[in-house]
């Protein structure tokens, strides 16, 4: 308890403490870093124009904080990538990326593959979905990052509300959080429990230690993310950072539903790694839901595979890309 | 509508407009960034703090600006040149005509902003915000003081207050203003028309305000106001000078199953002549004075925002120049009355016109929307007017 409460003191930021960028810019050219900003996508036309005119405007014109804005797809079949290219974002179709490695459909593939597609060393993932998007989506949780060298990786929180077709509902997000997250998270990894928002789509951390773990491709990437960085680099090399409100899409239950089934399978196969919990086996992966329609009961069937890509850096082609670039860099830097 | 000379190609352009063109084009990030930023900050009608702060730490980003908020809320830019004593002024609103709870946020694809406000006039004060970064990268600075202001309390029961007090309280005057309007680029306003706003409220009597005795009556404050309305639109207005009454605000009633005891209207009337809304405020007056007497119905009008009439000639130098202007760029001068806030400065005697900046549809709900494309072109116009006044030297007001 201490310690959480300890790391809840000192590892917790708001983003306020981060608006001064020329100083943020100084930070990060001392650090000799480059920034990424990635958005994962699938039909985002409606967000996506203002999310990259927004960031890009304010941290790369205005002042050069974050070096490549990128936008990596998972076969959008609306505008997306074309109001993503026409305002200056480098784009990326997911299934072309490494296709020797095969194909996968969800956001943690299309995370995965930007680690190869980006350049930076530091790397922010900001959802495509946001209607309030505001630079300190990214400059909150960059900030920690140059501020703080122990910190490795940084998660965001915020207010929740979310639009409905009747209006903006005041608060209400996150209920797979506080309903299957925080329980399994104070049951099995209690130090994590300390994380507000735990299922938050923004966050970011440096390349060294992202390419160190394996991403679900689906709904658990960021369970995963969060355990499995906990697991290698231990709580201090974790922050979390209020970017206060955050307006989305509300999502009806089914949908919580399947995200929950999906971050299930992603948090048993930690159970079995981290705390030999052999015993727990996975019966089936389909997953059922009761339906009303009319008079009648419905039952739905969905299959729900949260399939889990390697480190990256297990990857030849990663390996040949950045690794002998990256030891040359501290070759040269050394003498 | 196409309004890009460069793809149409059918307009030339000297190399030093493509150049201003080019570098206007550079900052369009910028300037949509500020677009949706500022769209972002609610601004209802004396509720401007927010965004106005806003709008000061932006001017605040540029050596070049001295930003300032006043005791109203106005947001004042000014770039000084202190080799002269001319002062031009352009001017937009910081308010929104919307309350807070309105969803203010926009989407941004390809070719449009849509959304609440964008258009009316959100864009303005982005391009007011951006103005500073391109006269920076274009190395321009104005032989005239240049201040811009987004003024306070515009709509509604606003009124104007917030340039009307800031030009009347400016130490010194004015040699020009231009009103800067999202909708249309094409439009040039010189001219203002006498005005007047009225909110009309029809109350049921004290001793009829028992239920039953009103049912035996047959009485209700909206059949009050419904025969207000007949008589209002029975007022002959005159066709020389053009006079026109509109009946835009209509509210009454509590519920399906209670006699109402209370309704409202609000209405605006224009003419080009001030004798003839003298007049007419004069009849509206007697209207509701005889339908209240028949009704045994407190029927009060009370009127707000008058205007007089005000205009420039077509002769005179700042129309000549926007004119001249709108025809270097091949776009057909559009001549129109308007109430914008330009109504304020000419009737301050200062010479003044209202310039629109894109094109698009205005409005406050989500599926308003600016073209993006002739944006450029809008903001071209305001520099080449900008550089008009520069060389032109001082305008005498008629």
């Amino acid at each position: 308890m201490n310690e959480i409460n300890n790391w809840l003191k000192t590892k917790t930021f708001a983003h306020q403490q981060f608006c001064d960028l020329r100083y943020l810019l100084e930070l990060k050219e001392r650090r000799g870093v480059k920034i990424s900003l990635c958005f994962p996508t699938l039909n985002e036309e409606k967000t996506i124009g203002k999310s990259i005119v927004v960031m890009k405007s304010e941290l790369m014109d205005r002042v050069p904080l974050i070096d490549e804005i990128a936008v990596v797809d998972s076969g959008s079949t609306d505008k997306t990538r074309v109001i993503a290219e026409k305002f200056g974002a480098k784009t990326f179709a997911a299934e072309e990326c490494l296709p020797e490695t095969g194909k996968f459909r969800g956001k943690g593939e299309n995370l995965w593959k930007s680690l190869y597609l980006l350049e930076g060393d530091i790397i922010v993932f900001v959802d495509a979905d946001i209607s309030n998007i505001h630079p300190r989506f990214a400059y909150g949780l960059i900030g920690p990052l140059l501020h703080y060298p122990d910190i490795k990786f940084v998660k965001a929180f915020y207010n929740r509300p979310f639009n409905t077709p009747s209006g903006v509902i005041p608060s209400g997000g996150g209920r797979v959080t506080e309903i299957l997250i925080r329980p399994l998270f104070s049951q099995f990894f209690p130090e994590l429990s300390g994380m507000v928002q735990p299922l938050s789509g923004e966050y970011a951390g440096y390349r060294e230690v992202l390419e160190q773990i394996p991403f679900p491709i689906g709904y658990g990437v960021e369970t995963g993310m969060l355990i499995d960085i906990f697991q290698k680099w231990g709580l201090a090399a974790m922050a979390q950072a209020n970017l206060e409100l955050r307006l989305h899409r509300n999502q009806p239950v089914s949908s919580l539903g399947k995200m929950s089934f999906g971050i299930l399978q992603t948090f048993w196969s930690r159970l079995q790694h981290y705390r030999n919990m052999d015993h727990v086996e996975m019966k089936s992966f389909i997953l059922r839901q009761m339906q009303q329609q009319g008079e009648e009961i419905q039952m739905t069937e969905c299959e729900i595979h949260e399939n889990e890509r390697p480190p990256i850096i297990e990857l030849e082609a990663y390996q040949k890309k950045f690794h002998r670039s990256i030891q040359k860099k501290r070759a040269e830097k050394h003498g | 509508m196409d309004l890009d000379p460069d793809s149409r190609g059918s307009i030339v352009l000297c190399d030093e407009l493509k150049r201003q063109l080019s570098v206007i084009k550079e900052c369009q990030e910028l300037l949509l960034g500020n677009l949706a930023l500022v769209s972002e900050i609610p601004a209802p009608t004396f509720n401007e703090r927010e965004r106005a702060e806003f709008m000061v730490e932006r001017f605040g980003l540029y050596n070049s600006v001295e930003p300032e908020i006043d005791e109203l809320n106005n947001v004042i830019g000014v770039i000084r040149n202190k080799n002269s004593t001319r002062n031009v002024l352009i001017s937009t609103h910081v308010d929104t005509s919307f309350n807070t709870g309105s969803d203010a946020a926009i989407n941004i694809n390809e070719s449009h902003v849509f959304g609440a406000g964008v258009a009316d006039d959100n864009t303005s004060i982005a391009v007011m915000l951006t103005l500073p970064e391109i006269l920076d990268r274009l190395g321009y600075k104005p032989d005239f003081n240049l201040y811009m202001i987004a003024a306070s309390r515009f709509h509604h029961r606003g009124d104007y207050e917030g340039i009307r007090k800031y030009v009347r309280g400016f130490q010194g005057k004015f040699d020009a203003s231009i009103n800067i309007n999202g909708l249309t680029l094409g439009n040039i306003n010189y001219l203002t028309l006498s005005r007047i706003r009225c909110d009309i409220k029809c109350e049921l009597q004290d001793n009829l305000r028992s239920v039953n005795v009103i049912r035996m009556s047959g009485g209700s404050a909206i059949l009050t106001l419904n025969e207000v309305m007949d008589k209002l639109y029975r007022i002959p207005l005159s066709r020389k000078p053009r006079t026109l009454l509109n009946i835009g605000i209509l509210s009454g009633g509590e519920r399906y199953s209670t006699v109402s005891r209370e309704a409202r209207l609000g209405l605006e009337a224009l003419s080009e002549d001030n004798e003839v809304m003298d007049k007419l405020i004069e009849e509206i007056k007697n209207i509701c004075i005889d339908v209240g007497a028949k009704h045994n119905t407190k029927v009060t009008p009370e009127f707000f925002g008058r205007h007089t009439v005000a205009s420039l000639s077509s002769s005179h130098p700042l129309v000549k120049i926007v004119m001249t202007t709108l025809e270097q760029l091949g776009i057909s001068p559009k001549v129109e009355y308007t109430n914008s806030q330009m109504a304020v400065t000419l009737a301050e005697g200062i010479p003044s016109v209202n310039i629109g900046l894109t094109t698009g549809m205005g409005g406050k709900d989500p599926g308003s929307y600016i073209d993006i494309e002739p944006l450029s072109l809008g903001i071209l116009q305001l520099l080449m007017i900008l550089q008009a006044i520069d060389k032109n030297g001082e305008f005498r007001h008629e």
